[in-house]
């Protein structure tokens, strides 16, 4: 119930608080980076209902074809827990900097999915994949998320230690 | 191959197959009672926040402008006894401003059945560049109406209802197409958006003739939208990429994520 709770929460952010505070196109993905921090924390299975709901209530708020999120939010959180198992450490700050490049990078290829998806579904109807590059700060948006990461992280994980949600399930090389 | 790893993929397939199906295949009218109730949780909260977010964004604007006001201050009383005397002028600028009005079919406020809605979400990833409003179903909003500012500038058009809130889908939505013609040349076009950057009228007859400047209003040709409603002014002209057409950059009125409050055209 807190999970979703704070699902639910973080979308109406997503959608109705930050776009005010930022540019068109550049809005910070808190939904993706809540999934992202809880994947990262309990792993793909685990984490598979919460990525789901997320995703689908993102897909419902932003009025989209229910599925687009959440296809892209469960392929990011594979990717991520693939990646958190192979390459994050037990040390602090190696792994809070790790963790930083693959939020950023969970945020880019999440953007390059929906556009891929919303795009597909119009039939690509004079759209090349050489426009995503002039995709409208597809950079940017990456950038706050590991931003946001970076202010909410000590927070999410005190919360999330407290609730006691997620144990630690990370192989130590 | 392990079994764990075998059962994760499995799971991921099946999840990622369904979403494909749901993305193609859209069931709308079956996912739409949970969308509806979502929606009304959510509607009271989305408007909070945006408010919110509104006052906190025109707080911190004012903590940042104090210094400058001082100097602004001065600015200002100056540039009121300049304007006092252009008051005069402008009276005869507003007969004919009247009479260019009605030369351009510029649509008057009063003819329509306006409904006032705030904005209360924007479209955080600019694929489909829309808002989200306040009204909805139960105050007689319909898919396709019109939504324009309060100088009878078009923004765009309703795209999807809910009870209390409806998605209005921006003239920059490469999704939406509204009949558009030059008011100077008469040329006639489709505007559509070009993927959050910015608008295109298109399909003008390579015979028609379009000049930078111009001005473009609706020609309400498609019957949904009004004509006369101002959308903006061409910026450049080219050709289409396959050469068969005219097209051109439009500039909107205003800046769409800067929308407080809207008005759907209701007839």
């Amino acid at each position: 119930m807190a999970s979703f709770v704070a699902l639910f929460f973080s979308v109406i952010i997503q959608t109705s608080l930050l776009p005010v505070f930022f540019p068109v196109g550049s809005v910070p993905d808190v939904v993706l980076i809540l999934i992202m921090f809880w994947t990262i924390r309990s792993g793909f299975e685990k984490n598979l209902a919460r990525t789901v709901m997320g995703g689908f209530l993102l897909d419902i708020f932003s009025f989209w074809p229910a599925g687009i999120n959440i296809f892209s939010f469960v392929t990011v959180s594979f990717l991520v827990a693939w990646i958190g198992k192979r390459f994050l450490t037990s040390q602090l700050m190696w792994r809070f900097f790790l963790m930083l490049i693959v939020i950023f990078f969970g945020g880019l290829i999440n953007s390059i999915i929906t556009f891929v998806l919303w795009n597909a579904r119009a039939g690509f109807g004079g759209v090349s994949f050489g426009s995503l590059s002039l995709y409208p700060n597809l950079f940017w948006k990456s950038l706050f998320d590991a931003v946001l990461f970076m202010l909410v992280y000590w927070s999410l994980d005190r919360w999330d230690r407290r609730s006691g949600q997620n144990r630690r399930i990370l192989i130590v090389r | 191959m392990p079994k764990k790893f075998s059962s994760k993929i499995i799971k991921l397939a099946v999840v990622l197959a369904i979403c494909l199906v749901l993305v193609f295949f859209d069931p709308r009218g079956l996912l739409s009672p949970v969308r509806n109730f979502f929606l009304e949780i959510g509607y009271p909260f989305q408007k909070v926040f945006y408010g919110l977010g509104r006052d906190m964004d025109e707080f911190f604007s004012f903590l940042g402008s104090i210094g400058s006001m001082r100097n602004e201050n001065a600015d200002l009383i100056r540039e009121n006894n300049s304007l006092a005397s252009q008051v005069a002028a402008l009276q005869e600028v507003k007969s004919e401003n009247n009479m260019l009005r009605q030369q351009l079919s510029l649509a008057p406020r009063n003819k329509y059945d306006l409904e006032a809605s705030l904005v209360i979400g924007q479209d955080p990833q600019s694929l489909g560049s829309w808002i989200t409003i306040d009204k909805g179903s139960s105050e007689g909003i319909a898919v396709g109406m019109p939504v324009i500012v309060s100088d009878g500038i078009l923004v765009g058009k309703i795209s999807a209802i809910g009870m209390h809130s409806a998605k209005v889908s921006l003239l920059t939505d490469s999704a939406t197409a509204v009949d558009v013609n030059d008011s100077e040349t008469g040329a006639k076009g489709i505007i559509k958006g070009a993927y959050g950057l910015g608008i295109i009228m298109d399909m003008v007859s390579q015979s028609d003739v379009l000049n930078v400047g111009d001005t473009i209003v609706t020609s309400g040709l498609s019957g949904d939208i009004p004509s006369g409603l101002l959308v903006g002014k061409i910026q450049e002209v080219r050709l289409s990429p396959d050469k068969l057409f005219q097209q051109a950059i439009v500039m909107p009125r205003l800046r769409y994520d800067n929308l407080d409050m809207v008005f759907i055209i209701k007839r």
